[in-house]
């Protein structure tokens, strides 16, 4: 792990949405103050747990389709607790050789994936110990181990939603990672919308920042102005379970509505 | 007339864990399971406790009774034939007490092996020489020689299981103690444990982390513990806690919870796994 030598403030008696993120996912990394968030979000907003679900496969789908456009790194912004198949798996899976860079400000997050997501001998991964709202840090570092002259898939699955347009700036955010990355890079965005289930999401919404997490869902023309200057891959920005879904995917449809849109766009 | 029983291995106690769960949440109470396999409630939760061997036209029944799917009756009954099995260990039983030979199951069975380490090196990753010290300096009153040497074979045996093809990860956080207090007066001693340390801190499979005493009192201050975790995303983590005389199996949510915070306090603030190596090496040189 690079990044901030310091030592680490780390607070547990609060949860966090890493871990209960994990709980949803069927993890065992959480703690009892994540799952009594978690269980009282499900209470409120019974997608949770479809979405969670939702948001791997959408990255594992998009990763493929990076690879199948010939890349070969990848960042990764926003990891959380490693769940299998985890990001470097998908893309070592296509093309060993793959580079990956793992960037999460929690440190407990960090050291998990440290300790367990390691790579292929012919590809890398690495781990940044560093906020997605420090990019000069993140890309300094990323540098270290990807060549940002050639193409990068800029991962954020499930984050811009914990970001906000003033408080952090998301937009302009994103476009300082964008505007370092290579022509023929790629975008990989999902995110937490009110369109498809307002009431749930509002609920979620309040529990979220009642617990010191505040959380910003976001329309599709707010969702879709992430990728101004870039262009979107079919089927463009679209609910999760839409992109290039695969039969799994059209399966899980069927349980319901799942409030989050996703999309991948090309810089050109 | 009772027969001794070995102690009861990984899958038994998952098991009856997970009989006891389904019970519970076909609302039954352990008296009316009883009385539909017409034996004592006693026996009930003997099963769900591990106490005795599974017997499986019991757990067919049991679980047919708590309205489980076919398929997971199907899977239940084949765990339990293997539950069932005894394990490599059970050839070390004179040296080996029963507490520990459920750890050496659980060690085989887990997926990921995590521990806190304040003042040796673990077992996994002995050496024979530096486990011979140990044991010769821990075991007070313990004097006849063929036990302790015993004792090293079965350490060397459970190292086996690092060498298997689908091996668990080992994630280890190891106080900088170790490091200071040889467990030897011969200075080899130290060198090939630390070479073999660092050999296996290679692994994929393994990390090693160490707690520097320049990071200050940490969490984990009390005890040896390791926490296993198991493939199956049914069975609950569990966690080992020895003392002077006998162990501790803990797998309450709040108590596993606590000991998974306190690692994960640790890990966060210990030496990465790079960094460690670079410890290591340093202090290979020094002996």
């Amino acid at each position: 792990m690079t990044g901030s030598d310091a030592a680490p403030q780390i607070d547990t008696s609060r949860p966090h949405s890493a871990r209960v993120y994990d709980w949803w996912l069927g993890g065992k990394d959480n703690y009892p103050v994540d799952e009594e968030l978690a269980r009282r979000i499900l209470a409120a907003d019974g997608t949770v747990v479809r979405g969670a679900r939702a948001n791997r496969r959408f990255m594992h789908r998009a990763v493929r389709a990076a690879a199948e456009a010939g890349i070969r790194q990848y960042l990764d912004i926003g990891t959380g607790i490693p769940t299998e198949p985890n990001l470097h798996q998908v893309a070592q899976q296509a093309a060993p050789e793959s580079r990956v860079v793992y960037a999460d400000n929690d440190p407990i997050v960090l050291r998990h994936a440290e300790a367990l997501l390691k790579s292929t001998p012919e590809g890398s991964t690495d781990y940044i110990h560093a906020d997605v709202r420090d990019p000069d840090t993140i890309l300094r570092l990323a540098g270290e181990s990807l060549d940002f002259s050639q193409p990068i898939a800029l991962s954020l699955v499930a984050l811009t939603h914990y970001l906000g347009d003033e408080e952090d700036d998301v937009y302009g955010l994103l476009k300082r990672y964008v505007d370092k990355l290579a022509p023929g890079s790629c975008l990989i965005l999902s995110q937490v919308t009110p369109d498809l289930a307002p009431e749930g999401v509002a609920k979620a919404k309040e529990l979220f920042a009642r617990s010191g997490t505040p959380f910003h869902p976001r329309t599709l023309p707010e969702f879709y102005r992430f990728f101004e200057g870039l262009e979107l891959l079919g089927p463009g920005v679209i609910p999760v379970y839409g992109w290039r879904p695969e039969p799994v995917d059209v399966e899980a449809q069927a349980e319901g509505v799942v409030p989050v849109y996703a999309g991948v766009a090309r810089k050109v | 007339m009772s027969e001794r029983r070995p102690a009861p291995t990984v899958g038994q106690v998952v098991l009856g864990k997970r009989l006891q769960e389904l019970r519970e949440a076909a609302g039954f109470k352990r008296e009316e399971a009883a009385r539909v396999l017409r034996v004592a409630p006693a026996t009930v939760r003997r099963m769900e406790m591990a106490e005795v061997a599974l017997k499986i036209p019991y757990v067919q029944v049991l679980l047919e009774t708590y309205g489980v799917a076919e398929d997971e009756t199907e899977a239940f009954v084949q765990l339990a034939e293997e539950a069932n099995q005894p394990g490599w260990w059970q050839r070390f039983h004179d040296v080996l007490p029963d507490w520990f030979s459920l750890y050496v199951s659980l060690e085989g069975a887990a997926g990921i092996i995590r521990s806190y380490e304040p003042h040796f090196v673990p077992g996994l990753l002995q050496t024979e020489e530096y486990a011979r010290a140990v044991m010769e300096a821990g075991t007070v009153g313990q004097t006849e020689p063929g036990a302790i040497e015993r004792h090293v074979s079965l350490r060397m045996a459970r190292q086996k299981l690092l060498d298997r093809p689908d091996p668990p990860h080992l994630w280890v956080i190891m106080d900088e103690t170790v490091l200071k207090r040889p467990v030897s007066i011969r200075g080899e001693v130290m060198r090939d444990q630390l070479d073999k340390l660092l050999d296996f801190a290679e692994r994929d499979g393994v990390t090693v982390q160490v707690a520097e005493f320049s990071d200050g009192p940490h969490p984990g201050t009390y005890a040896p513990f390791t926490l296993f975790r198991f493939g199956e995303p049914e069975l609950p983590d569990m966690v080992f806690t020895e003392y002077l005389t006998g162990a501790l199996y803990l797998d309450s949510r709040t108590e596993v919870s606590a000991h998974l915070e306190v690692l994960d306090h640790m890990t966060a603030r210990a030496a990465s796994a790079q960094r460690t190596k670079k410890i290591l090496r340093k202090y290979r040189e020094d002996f």
